[in-house]
């Protein structure tokens, strides 16, 4: 397993020199580059203009630039200032990372915990009124627009019922208090988990169905063990492998849903930080969220590859 | 007939691909009822000039009227016609959709069959591209991209595509692999066939099943994704209509007119399902030419 | 002595789109205690579904519609399932053909060994797991306290066909059924498989069923009967020497031809037989091997053949026996 994580490791290498290249461009090819943050809505002597350009590097080569401009990141965590606010970039993202990472790990967390006994128990009861329905709902899971699901999910439970906030982390003026964050966190996380549950729940049904064909199965039958022990002890952990995998690779989509759920439900995470920045055209701010946001991706990309190796012993014992 | 000939009668030969494809499409009933809702919808977007009255066509003294035989859907903030403007949505929505499909498939076809065909390193680097462009947060690029090149019909559609070439390149990849390994393959290559001529007269024609299925679920990805990038303003511009454009000031309808609200995304939600569950019933129809 | 297994008249079909599947067709034999029955046909022929309906492991669209199995006087087609699974991997075991596949990729190998021990017997995880390194040292997997945590992939195939057979061996079964234990190891490997086999059922004096589509591999477990099967029917069953120096059914006669024989060097022609296993679903009229035989007659396109005893316990299933060789003609 060590030799698999390490090369996973040397994998994201690359994946993250691409995106500091991607990140370093994105500034560069803004109207004005690097420089508008002194220029921007201001009349500046040409004259002046050199002596900033000179004092940034700008009239450096842009390798030496970009190598600048990643020690700068790497080593001081220097991203920059907002063009709006003239905060330090990493302060206002760190400030709104956990509620992002609170956001994604909820609905991962239900999606997991509705997908996975969905699936297994249409499996099981292959083509019952319960396996049908699951199917239908699935269908439409998938098929419902996030951002509209938001919406109605307003429209219906604050709007009309008035059962749950409408936006928001917690009720304001309130000291720290776990059930109103919950409260708020009920919305959001769900409606980010939809579409995963009708997903998952379509590839854990169709993996163990698989599996249940495999032979080992017969074999475990030969052995005189009962059908649910078949299930829970042989067969579950196989068919969980793949389904790992797909959970892995549909960490980004997780993310990009978070950007739209938060917007919707004006949760601050990175995703309504973003949305922001996208608006008042605040570059730095920009690229620092897309530097960001692509290390928690990746970040819980190894996670869920730790994930699949643990449960692989093809991987584990390699 | 003598009895051994009767074993033998058994595995005719099968005779128009078409006709066996389209039996076992027809058993798949929801998949035949949605293609007649797309036919449908597709008809209306043809016939939306005539149809229709204008959809930019305001009327202020007439802003929110509830849905009436004047206006079947109501009148939105600017008392022009919902109806209207959720039929001249569809043009646009299907439109980027479509174009972005069309040009994924290209992409995905090209680099799929070089990765397949030639196989190394060349394999090797693309399929790490794809993996690399798989890991990448694809709704906050595109909504950069269309940030700092513009957004307009073909540049979203373009973005669109450059987030779903994958699938179509990894399973012609796939596809090519193995049917490499196929005695017709070997024949032709060991008979001295160029390269294109394996590639376009054997390989991608048999490879093209799973491509189409791919395609037609990829239409309602595209639809989704526009309908995100819309909704949050930097995909298509107002005052021309996409689903989800309509939906941006949705906040303030769900108050005043909750309607407004409901049937973009029932539109959104109904054509993508339909969209899936075409593909569904492809995947079902296509299955001897599947691989699995 | 009172016979370990009795099987009657049993029926397996399966119910396909296509038709029903009629993969057992009125299949009995029966074994006493440390006996040792070769059951040999083409693929496809019901072999393994015979096995496996025996420890009613035939799963949808699978059933057995007729037919007895007793074992040690019960009926096993009747019993309870909590009962049958008791008597599964307990007292009749059962080691298959590929063991890539028939082992679990995800359990190590004593986890795979000792599960069968905590199952049927009362002992503690430690024990369990005691006897299951025993197990795997005495199947003859070297440094076996070291590769028990082995994973399957980690293994040749022939180390993974003995974690098969010391996972069939640890409750010492009264019955093993033994399906095509070599057919996918490389045949320096056969041998030496097929020996441990033999030793292990003489030294635990189990009854063994062994199928295979080898009639060299039933001569050499010394099996006291064979069977030879073909679409779904016993067409001959008898003593081993019966079947080997005096078949009676053309469908054996050819297998032994189609079988190249080493000592009888290039005297006797290497003979395959021609045509294809029939299609179990659509059968042909009269005795089913009727477009293959030789001898076929009118007779033979007509009806189909019962099963007679031609001499003490050598029963075949031809409408006109070959009988050259035996010193009297048909009784």
């Amino acid at each position: 397993m060590g030799f698999y994580l390490k090369r996973r490791l040397l994998q994201t290498i690359p994946l993250l020199l691409i995106i500091a290249i991607l990140c370093f461009i994105l500034i560069h090819q803004t109207p004005g580059g690097p420089l508008s943050v002194y220029t921007f809505g201001r009349k500046i002597a040409p004259r002046d203009i050199e002596r900033i350009k000179d004092s940034l590097g700008l009239n450096k080569p842009l390798y030496w630039q970009f190598f600048y401009w990643l020690r700068q990141v790497v080593f001081y965590g220097d991203l920059g200032y907002s063009y709006v606010t003239w905060q330090p970039v990493s302060k206002l993202i760190w400030e709104r990372l956990p509620n992002t990472v609170i956001l994604m790990f909820s609905a991962l967390f239900l999606s997991i915990l509705f997908a996975f006994p969905i699936g297994i128990f249409s499996a099981l009861k292959k083509y019952s009124l319960f396996d049908y329905v699951a199917t239908t709902f699935s269908f439409i899971g998938y098929s419902i627009p996030i951002f509209w699901l938001g919406l109605m999910a307003q429209l219906v439970f604050s709007v009309k019922l008035g059962l749950l906030p409408s936006g928001g982390v917690r009720t304001p003026g309130l000291p720290f208090n776990l059930l109103d964050r919950i409260k708020y966190l009920v919305l959001p996380s769900f409606v980010l988990a939809l579409t995963f549950i009708a997903s998952w729940s379509r590839y854990m049904r169709a993996s163990l169905l698989g599996k249940l064909r495999e032979n080992y199965v017969i074999t475990a039958r030969a052995k005189g063990l009962s059908e649910v022990a078949i299930l829970f002890k042989h067969v579950l952990r196989n068919a969980l492998i793949p389904v790992v995998t797909i959970v892995g690779l549909q960490l980004p989509l997780i993310f990009s849903g978070a950007v739209i759920t938060e917007t919707i439900f004006a949760w601050p995470g990175i995703g309504r930080l973003l949305f922001h920045a996208l608006l008042r055209r605040d570059y730095p701010l920009i690229q620092g969220i897309l530097l960001i946001s692509s290390l928690v991706v990746i970040l819980s990309n190894l996670l869920a590859d730790i994930a699949y190796a643990y449960i692989n012993p093809r991987i584990r014992y390699e | 007939m003598n009895k051994r000939d009767k074993n033998l009668t058994i595995s005719t030969f099968p005779t128009g691909i078409f006709l066996e494809v389209w039996r076992r499409y027809k058993r798949h009933k929801m998949a035949l009822v949605c293609s007649f809702i797309l036919i449908f919808l597709y008809l209306l977007m043809i016939l939306a000039p005539w149809i229709t009255p204008n959809p930019n066509q305001q009327d202020l003294s007439n802003r929110y009227s509830p849905p009436s035989l004047k206006h079947w859907l109501g009148t939105d903030e600017l008392g022009r016609d919902f109806l209207a403007r959720l039929i001249h949505g569809a043009r646009v929505s299907l439109t980027i959709a479509f174009t972005a499909v069309l040009i994924a498939l290209l992409f995905g076809i090209l680099v799929g069959s070089i990765a397949g065909y030639y196989g190394g390193f060349i394999d090797n680097f693309l399929m790490r591209f794809v993996d690399i462009m798989l890991t990448l947060p694809e709704l906050p690029l595109l909504l950069i991209l269309a940030v700092l090149i513009g957004a307009n019909f073909l540049t979203i559609s373009l973005f669109i595509a450059a987030f779903s070439w994958m699938t179509v390149a990894r399973l012609v990849r796939a596809e090519f692999l193995g049917l490499k390994k196929k005695e017709f393959i070997e024949a032709a290559i060991a008979l001295g066939a160029s390269s294109w001529r394996i590639i376009f007269r054997h390989l991608l024609p048999n490879s093209l099943a799973p491509v189409i299925v791919a395609a037609t679920l990829g239409i309602a990805d595209a639809i989704l994704i526009e309908s995100a990038l819309s909704f949050l303003g930097f995909g298509v511009q107002p005052p021309t209509p996409s689903w989800g454009n309509m939906l941006t000031n949705a906040h303030d309808f769900l108050w005043r007119a909750p309607y407004l609200a409901i049937f973009p995304g029932l539109f959104i939600a109904l054509t993508v399902l339909s969209f899936n569950y075409v593909g569904d019933g492809l995947r079902d129809a296509l299955d001897p030419f599947l691989k699995e | 002595m009172q016979p370990l297994i009795e099987v009657d008249n049993l029926k397996t079909y399966f119910f396909l789109n296509e038709g029903i599947l009629k993969a057992v067709d009125g299949v009995s034999f029966s074994l006493k205690k440390g006996e040792v029955l070769g059951i040999v046909g083409e693929s496809g022929c019901g072999k393994t579904v015979t096995a496996l309906s025996i420890l009613r492991l035939v799963s949808p669209p699978g059933q057995i519609v007729q037919g007895k199995v007793l074992f040690k006087g019960t009926d096993l087609i009747t019993l309870k399932e909590e009962e049958m699974r008791k008597i599964r991997g307990n007292r009749i075991a059962m080691i298959f053909q590929d063991p890539m596949t028939f082992l679990n990729p995800s359990f190590n190998i004593v986890n795979q060994v000792s599960e069968v021990i905590l199952l049927h017997q009362n002992v503690s995880k430690k024990e369990a797991f005691e006897k299951g390194v025993n197990l795997l040292e005495k199947v003859g997997i070297p440094r076996a306290r070291e590769r028990a945590f082995n994973y399957p992939h980690q293994l040749s195939g022939g180390m993974r066909q003995r974690v098969m057979i010391a996972m069939a061996l640890s409750c010492q079964p009264d019955l093993l059924l033994a399906d095509e234990p070599t057919t996918a190891l490389d045949v320096t490997i056969q041998a030496q498989i097929l020996d441990l086999i033999k030793e292990i059922q003489k030294e635990t004096h189990s009854s063994l069923i062994l199928i295979t589509h080898n009639l060299g591999l039933v001569a050499g477990v010394s099996s006291n009967y064979v069977m030879v099967m073909y679409a779904g029917r016993t067409v001959e069953y008898g003593r081993i020497e019966q079947i080997f120096y005096h078949s009676a059914h053309p469908y054996t006669f050819s297998l032994l031809k189609a079988f190249p024989h080493l000592d009888q060097g290039s005297k006797v022609k290497f003979k395959p037989i021609k045509g294809l296993p029939p299609n179990l679903i659509n059968l042909p009229e009269g005795c089913s091997f009727n477009p293959r035989c030789e001898w076929a007659r009118k007779k033979c396109l007509k009806l189909a053949p019962k099963l007679v005893e031609i001499f003490p316990e050598h029963l075949v299933a031809c409408h006109f026996p070959l009988l050259r060789s035996r010193p009297s003609s048909r009784s």
